[in-house]
């Protein structure tokens, strides 16, 4: 039993489970109280030793069937006739055979399917495994080298033969009708058995990889192009802006409570804490200083070109809203507005981006004008800046050959604390045409290409940590 | 202490407690492998209770401690009792004169105090919290660490010292070990992710919303006075109600609150009006109430018409 666990353990350990050794000591022992013939209290005692979050327990669970349930049930599923007579006559052929025939030169692996011995197989699929290497299969594209590997080492492509042998036999001897029924049982079973055995590959590769398919799709969506996503696309990348902020806001929740600062004495609580020794201020109390959050202010850029990358930009930071003092967002192509108080009502950021875009704010269809849009924000805004503020500016930066007005980026960067700008272009078209980046960058203090969620998720961890 | 995963499930279901078999093997594991349990799960599912059914099916005394933010050592493992030492003090003013009497300067003297010290740092001038009565309490108690995401993680590493050995330091006294293991829980609403180093020397257990049969049977334990056909249709109706996208999900609590407040109105059946103007027990947000309302009312019926269909026959 112990065997197993250890190996059991290693699974989960490459399904990117973290087992320290003393769990697994726990399991051994937990897995000694309880025995093994109780199936479910079995479970339940390497579960509640070997995970400890509800993080891991999906991994668990799937990897634990993978494991411990084996290929039994889906063997018998996919061999057995549902229809109760037909299985109950075909349940007696290997006999009407030995009867039938004085020598039956069959391979063990063609009496074990005739027999419907689904232990004996499994036990065979098993040491094909072994043999071939599957059971070490690394890749979900070897799944067809290692079916036809197993299949081989099985003397698979000898069966045909020998059944097609023992059906002349069967006809020689003048037992038409069981040889039918050999030819359509034996035709069938072997059909089936050839899924098995392609089942059995793709398990022991999800054995070791459970998830694969969705974390590699994860994984892509993260280094996605802004500009290149299809309607499903979209929607999981939807989904994984919400658990890169759920990340973010548990890494800095985290960081904020772990660093202790002290501020200045705290008097009250001082003599409070010290009344029982006379007053006598042995113990001394600090005021805590509270580390400040920044202050977000976002301009987003929403013509056709960018708007896509405007879009996660806004939802990225409404997620993690709450790591922030205040976030305010405007949207701008030529005129500008702010959008602070949509986002506020709207709780679902879907609905309030598609009320900002579809022209409620601003006039969307006319063409992007940077210069006047920086100058109204100026106009109207400059006072709410101070030096806590972070003002994160997305856009292309082409301007249409209007006037930059990159004055207001130099007053902006001086009373903020930072201004970062942002472009979903890729650096090298950066002042090629009507873009003005090479001016606005000179007044930025950070300018990032911005065109996937890793890159966004960067930039945004860059300013809260 | 248990002997067999059955005989935690058949004692706790003597304090009114249905565990599965999932919870019951934890506990019976817990209680053999002397280790905490780190109870998880949604608010309402029971975690406090399944602390305090395993204490009392144990019969043993429940310590509690209550975690909060800011919550140290001073309050929840001991606290020398400044006040009744000071007081002892000024009492025995004469005393020490008496004893610094011999001395000539004033070293000498405070070398003399120094000598009797330990009378004055003993176990007699110690106010045990509940960490420390938990350990040193002469019969082996359960101790109950509710809310532990609450406090901060400083308190959550110096609980660590006392969740694996079991014994406490007290710079003064020396280290105290227990006299007997305790049954630990803790207990974690995910206010934030536990250190690895706790969940690593605790048992893990998450409780979920139980499934409707194991609910059906918690109702019927705890409001006896409620019909079966009453008792049916509001766990079914609740596990429909988590099915929705709400704020916060309904709990088995709030099942039985809801079931009891049924009672006490009579009904022996769900019907709309009924559901509808309840429908405050179950929810706890006014927009979730707004937004379950159309959906629960259409649930209600179709069920009623269900229910009529099945017994008239057309």
């Amino acid at each position: 039993m112990d065997q197993q666990i250890v190996r059991f353990i290693d699974l989960l350990r490459q399904n990117e489970v973290r087992v320290g050794m003393s769990e697994a000591l726990d399991a051994f022992r937990a897995a000694e109280l309880v025995g093994l013939n109780d199936r479910e209290a079995f479970r339940a005692a390497l579960k509640t030793t070997l995970i400890k979050g509800d993080r891991d327990g999906k991994t668990f669970d799937s990897v634990f069937d993978l494991y411990f349930r084996g290929m039994g049930e889906k063997i018998r599923a996919a061999l057995e006739n549902p229809d109760d007579k037909r299985r109950a006559e075909e349940s007696q052929l290997w006999d009407e055979m030995a009867q039938a025939l004085d020598d039956q030169e069959m391979s063990p692996l063609m009496e074990a399917l005739l027999r419907n011995d689904t232990a004996r197989l499994e036990q065979m699929l098993q040491q094909a495994a072994q043999k071939t290497g599957a059971d070490q299969i690394a890749s979900p594209f070897q799944e067809g080298y290692y079916s036809y590997r197993m299949s081989e080492e099985l003397d698979w492509y000898n069966l045909r033969f020998q059944m097609q042998q023992n059906v002349a036999r069967l006809r020689g001897k003048g037992y038409r009708q069981l040889a039918e029924k050999l030819e359509r049982v034996g035709d069938q079973r072997m059909r089936m058995f050839q899924e098995v055995i392609k089942e059995y590959v793709r398990r022991e590769f999800e054995k070791t990889h459970h998830d694969f398919r969705k974390r590699f799709q994860e994984k892509s969506i993260l280094d996605k192009s802004f500009f290149s996503v299809n309607p499903d696309e979209l929607r999981r990348m939807e989904d994984v802006v919400r658990t890169l902020a759920e990340k973010l806001k548990a890494r800095v929740t985290m960081r904020r409570k772990r660093t202790k600062r002290r501020g200045t004495l705290n008097v009250q609580a001082t003599i409070r804490k010290n009344i029982g020794l006379g007053g006598v201020p042995f113990h001394i109390e600090f005021r805590r200083k509270k580390k400040e959050r920044p202050e977000l202010v976002v301009l987003c850029d929403v013509s056709d070109s960018v708007r896509q990358a405007s879009a996660f930009m806004l939802r990225f930071v409404y997620s993690v809203q709450e790591l922030f003092s205040r976030v305010r967002s405007f949207i701008f192509v030529s005129d500008i507005g702010e959008v602070t108080e949509l986002f506020k009502e709207q709780k679902d950021p879907g609905k309030a981006l598609e009320q900002a875009f579809n022209g409620a704010v601003i006039n969307v269809w006319q063409n992007s004008n940077f210069g006047k849009a920086f100058a109204d924000f100026h106009r109207d805004q400059l006072h709410t800046i101070n030096k806590r503020t972070t003002v994160i500016i997305l856009g292309d930066g082409r301007n249409n050959y209007n006037p930059p007005n990159d004055w207001v980026l130099r007053d902006i960067q001086q009373k903020a604390k930072k201004l970062i700008w942002l472009n979903p272009e890729g650096k090298r078209s950066w002042g090629v045409g009507d873009s003005e980046m090479p001016r606005y960058l000179r007044w930025c203090d950070m300018a990032e290409e911005v065109r996937t969620l890793n890159q966004l998720r960067r930039v945004i961890d860059s300013i809260v940590l | 202490m248990f002997a067999s995963i059955e005989e935690v499930i058949e004692k706790l279901r003597l304090q009114n407690y249905i565990a599965d078999r999932n919870i019951a093997t934890v506990v019976f594991l817990a209680a053999r492998l002397n280790k905490p349990i780190l109870v998880e799960g949604p608010a309402g599912v029971g975690k406090t209770e399944l602390a305090k059914a395993t204490a009392a099916a144990l019969d043993r005394e429940l310590v509690r401690l209550q975690c909060y933010e800011g919550l140290d050592e001073t309050k929840a493992l001991y606290e020398w009792e400044y006040g009744k030492q000071l007081l002892y003090t000024q009492i025995l003013k004469d005393k020490i004169s008496v004893i610094t009497e011999s001395a000539k300067t004033l070293p000498e003297a405070v070398d003399l105090i120094a000598s009797q010290e330990s009378a004055f740092f003993s176990e007699r001038f110690i106010l045990p919290r509940p960490l420390l009565r938990a350990i040193t309490n002469e019969a082996p108690v359960a101790l109950l660490i509710d809310e532990v995401d609450k406090s901060d993680p400083e308190f959550e590493a110096f609980l660590l010292e006392v969740l694996s050995d079991f014994q406490v330091t007290v710079p003064e006294l020396g280290t105290v070990k227990a006299k007997h293991a305790p049954i630990v829980f803790l207990t974690s609403n995910n206010a934030r992710e536990m250190s690895d180093a706790l969940k690593r020397r605790c048992l893990h257990l998450f409780i979920d919303f139980p499934g409707v049969e194991r609910e059906i049977d918690i109702v019927r334990l705890k409001v006896p006075e409620a019909g079966p056909r009453l008792v049916e249709e509001v766990v079914r109706l609740v596990n429909h109600i988590r099915t929705l996208d709400l704020k916060k999900l309904p709990s088995i609590s709030e099942t039985l609150d809801w079931a009891k407040s049924l009672v006490l109105l009579n009904a022996g059946d769900l019907d709309p009006k009924l559901v509808e103007t309840t429908l405050n027990v179950v929810l706890k947000f006014e927009q979730d109430i707004q937004k379950a309302k159309d959906d629960v009312r259409n649930y209600v019926v179709a069920r009623a018409n269900q229910a009529a269909g099945g017994r008239i026959p057309h």
